[in-house]
């Protein structure tokens, strides 16, 4: 028997296991519900609540309807971070109907579907926040901002307001883009909360760096080549205000890092990072922001088990852990 | 599963995560906001400072927004010291075709005068068009103007039509009348009436009892002890008294058989004893009978009936009111044909006349202008029967209106008068609404008192 415990999977006994994943991950989301609960008050607190509440809600009502997993005392913990993650993609004014749509979609169609926790081949939040953006597009635009933003408004969730006029993005200072101090979505706006929340991931070892630091280096290295191509201008403050503004920041830490969706090795990661910044660029100016950014992260979450294959081909003779971290 | 030991190490991480977060985001946020508030005030600026040049603006968010969804943005601005300089109303009023007006108004911010007009961008397909020149017309007759504004009819200045506003003939000075008789409750109604430049300026309608350790009716209803259906009798009295001033002739208030009238807000009572204690001061004012010479009148007649004046009498209350009813000799007052059937009664004026053996004068001796059809029999008597129950005795279609309230708000309560800009009376109608919107949410946001 080898003395390579790193050998050992599937049955390998980590310490870092599902829920130990999970937790980590949803303490890794508290700066973005503080920022947005912050900015956005009463109605962004009970979004988020509502949708974990609805996906746990939905999934627990689908495992029970097929019988798949029933009692016992795992709790699944998938659910929880599944609807936070949807919660924080939404737009302030987003109306619990259209949250509801959002998760019951992840919930059913690209999660219970496919097995359930673990089993998903796409990214369920991801999935969901893109699907209402396709298919419901006016209950996606409730971003308020500056006087039309009040902390304990409440009217937004039940009846859909009309989008108020909103600032030139390209005006913000850099102060603003760094504490999320602008319209956007309830948790991608602060760079510094995704940032800390990343760090936190990252030092847990919960989260694979590969694919979002491709991503992020491919975008900012192809961002100018792609702008001059669109509009034959480029300036330095406009690749900062996309970077900062647009989210790119919290699918790269929050969807990209996803360890269920993702390539798990090195050479599969990177490659998915590069391929899904390509294609981010490459649909921008032809897709709304949102759907530019979920679509391509939901591209490379069908190739993942693909590439992995080829990546464990090509580096079948060399040690190489699906697991993250067995020391 | 997780051991508890991590579980521990997760929750205090968490807890450190959420302090920290806290942290980061509202120091973000400080730090961040002078750039936002900067934007938001260039943003204000932009938009507000065609109608109000203040240093800066303040959204307010007020309770007193919801009754009026048509205010889509209620503004202070700010002077460089930061006192309050103005207020900037954003608002979308409807056209008397029910069209969308959507404009801005700033007004003063200590008397409410409107400083400034500008319409706002509207590309709807029901928006109200104002052109810039008419607007620029309508700017010149309402900026300075305090709110609420109401319309002055031009022909209430020395044209032709004169007449359908004010009772010609009137004398200057103040009159007054009193009923000869008490009421039910014991107390003598009196009207009191100003006049300068033939328009009636003041009326006052109020009772005195003749039991002269009580209140005046006015007085009394305030404190409780006078009731009548509807609002306290002051009030009514009050009411009635300016939707006269507002009409200048008793005959428009529409005064019905039993005594009341459906077109005063807020007035339920029986307004018969103003109405004829009014034409009687209004006759009285036509012969020049001023009161004091009307008090002189009560005199002779009580010099007649007792052979002594009020004041030997002891009549004469603190107010100078002659508290005396002439109920036990109704034979002087009363006017009576060959079958001894009251036919109707004389006033103080005429008592005197009679008594001093002068033709009794008629109460419509210049009513000639105002052309009723129907010559009363009863010259003696006033004429309280000549038009149509609760209609008041105009001519015309135009002339049986009275408007008594523009845009929800009476007359009274008007403080300033304008004329319409010539042929554009629907602009500057729909201006004027957004005008007095603007008061109306004053009143409630600063809870004013209306005095």
């Amino acid at each position: 028997m080898s003395t390579d415990n790193r050998q050992l999977a599937p049955f390998i006994h980590t310490e870092k296991n599902a829920p130990y994943i999970y937790i980590t991950i949803l303490v890794s989301l508290v700066p973005c519900i503080c920022c947005g609960v912050f900015y956005y008050g009463l109605r962004a607190l009970i979004l988020i609540l509502f949708c974990m509440a609805a996906f746990v809600l939905s999934d627990t009502l689908c495992v029970r309807i097929t019988g798949r997993r029933s009692g016992g005392d795992y709790f699944d913990l998938s659910s929880l971070v599944e609807g936070l993650l949807i919660a924080l993609m939404l737009p302030p004014d987003t109306t619990l109907v259209t949250a509801l749509t959002a998760v019951l979609f992840a919930s059913i169609v690209t999660k219970q579907v496919f097995g359930g926790a673990g089993s998903n081949i796409i990214n369920p939040a991801c999935a969901g926040r893109l699907f209402i953006e396709l298919v419901m597009p006016n209950g996606t635009q409730g971003l308020s901002y500056g006087e039309d933003n009040s902390r304990l408004q409440l009217m937004s969730l039940i009846v859909q307001k009309k989008p108020g006029a909103l600032p030139d993005l390209t005006n913000l200072s850099f102060a603003e883009l760094l504490s999320g101090n602008y319209p956007s979505m309830i948790g991608t706006a602060c760079f510094v909360c995704i940032l800390v929340g990343g760090l936190f991931l990252t030092l847990k070892g919960t989260m694979r760096l590969y694919s979002p630091v491709s991503y992020i280096l491919t975008m900012f290295v192809l961002y100018p080549v792609a702008t001059i191509l669109e509009t034959r201008t480029f300036s330095f403050d406009g690749l900062i205000v996309y970077f900062m503004s647009s989210g790119a920041v919290f699918v790269a830490v929050f969807l990209l890092g996803d360890m269920t969706t993702m390539p798990s090795r090195f050479a599969a990661g990177v490659f998915a990072g590069i391929v899904c910044g390509i294609l981010t660029l490459v649909t921008k100016p032809f897709l709304s922001p949102m759907v530019s950014l979920l679509a391509p992260v939901m591209a490379v979450n069908f190739l993942s088990f693909v590439l992995d294959f080829f990546s464990k081909t090509l580096t079948r003779r060399k040690i190489r852990s699906r697991e993250v971290d067995v020391s | 599963m997780m051991t508890h030991t991590q579980l521990k190490t997760l929750i205090t991480e968490a807890v450190l995560l959420f302090i920290l977060s806290i942290a980061l985001v509202i120091g973000g946020y400080f730090i961040s906001s002078e750039n936002a508030n900067k934007r938001l005030q260039n943003l204000y600026h932009s938009r507000f400072d065609v109608v109000m040049d203040s240093a800066s603006y303040e959204k307010v968010n007020s309770k007193a927004l919801n009754s009026y969804p048509e205010i889509k943005g209620f503004y202070i601005g700010y002077d460089a010291d930061g006192a309050p300089d103005g207020y900037v109303v954003d608002l979308t009023v409807k056209s008397l075709y029910g069209q969308d007006l959507s404009m801005l108004v700033a007004l003063d911010y200590e008397n409410t005068r409107i400083r400034g007009l500008a319409l706002n961008d509207n590309d709807d397909e029901n928006a109200f068009v104002i052109s810039n020149s008419d607007m620029d017309m309508i700017k010149e007759k309402l900026i300075g103007k305090q709110i609420p504004v109401a319309f002055v009819k031009e022909e209430k200045t020395d044209n032709d039509d004169s007449d359908k506003i004010t009772v010609p003939g009137l004398n200057d000075g103040v009159y007054y009348a009193q009923r000869l008789y008490d009421d039910r409750s014991r107390y003598i109604d009196y009207v009191e009436m100003e006049i300068k430049n033939g328009v009636i300026k003041k009326v006052k309608w109020d009772a005195f009892s003749t039991d002269k350790t009580n209140q005046d009716r006015s007085e009394a209803s305030l404190r409780g002890a006078y009731l009548v259906s509807g609002l306290d009798w002051a009030t009514q009295s009050y009411n009635i008294c300016h939707a006269l001033l507002e009409c200048q002739d008793p005959d428009r208030l529409a005064m019905k058989s039993d005594g009341t009238t459906d077109i005063v807000k807020g007035v339920t009572c029986d307004i018969r004893p103003f109405y004829e204690l009014a034409m009687e001061c209004i006759a009285n004012s036509r012969a020049g009978y001023d009161k004091d010479k009307y008090m002189i009148g009560l005199d002779m007649i009580l010099l007649h009936l007792y052979q002594k004046d009020s004041k030997d009498l002891e009549y004469l209350n603190d107010d100078g009111h002659v508290v005396f009813s002439f109920e036990e000799t109704p034979e002087i007052y009363t006017t009576y044909n060959d079958d001894n059937v009251v036919t109707g009664y004389l006033t103080v004026m005429q008592i005197e006349a009679k008594l001093r053996g002068n033709t009794i004068p008629d109460s419509n001796n210049n009513d000639d202008s105002k052309d009723k059809d129907d010559n009363n029999q009863n010259n003696g008597s006033i004429d309280y029967d000549a038009s149509e129950d609760g209609l008041n005795s105009g001519n015309s279609y135009d002339d049986q209106i009275i408007t008594n309230s523009l845009d929800d708000l009476p007359m009274s309560e008007m403080a300033s008068f304008i004329e319409a800009v010539p042929e554009r009376y629907d602009q500057t109608r729909t201006v004027v609404k957004a005008c007095n919107t603007c008061y109306k949410f004053l009143k409630e946001y600063l809870n004013w008192k209306v005095t």
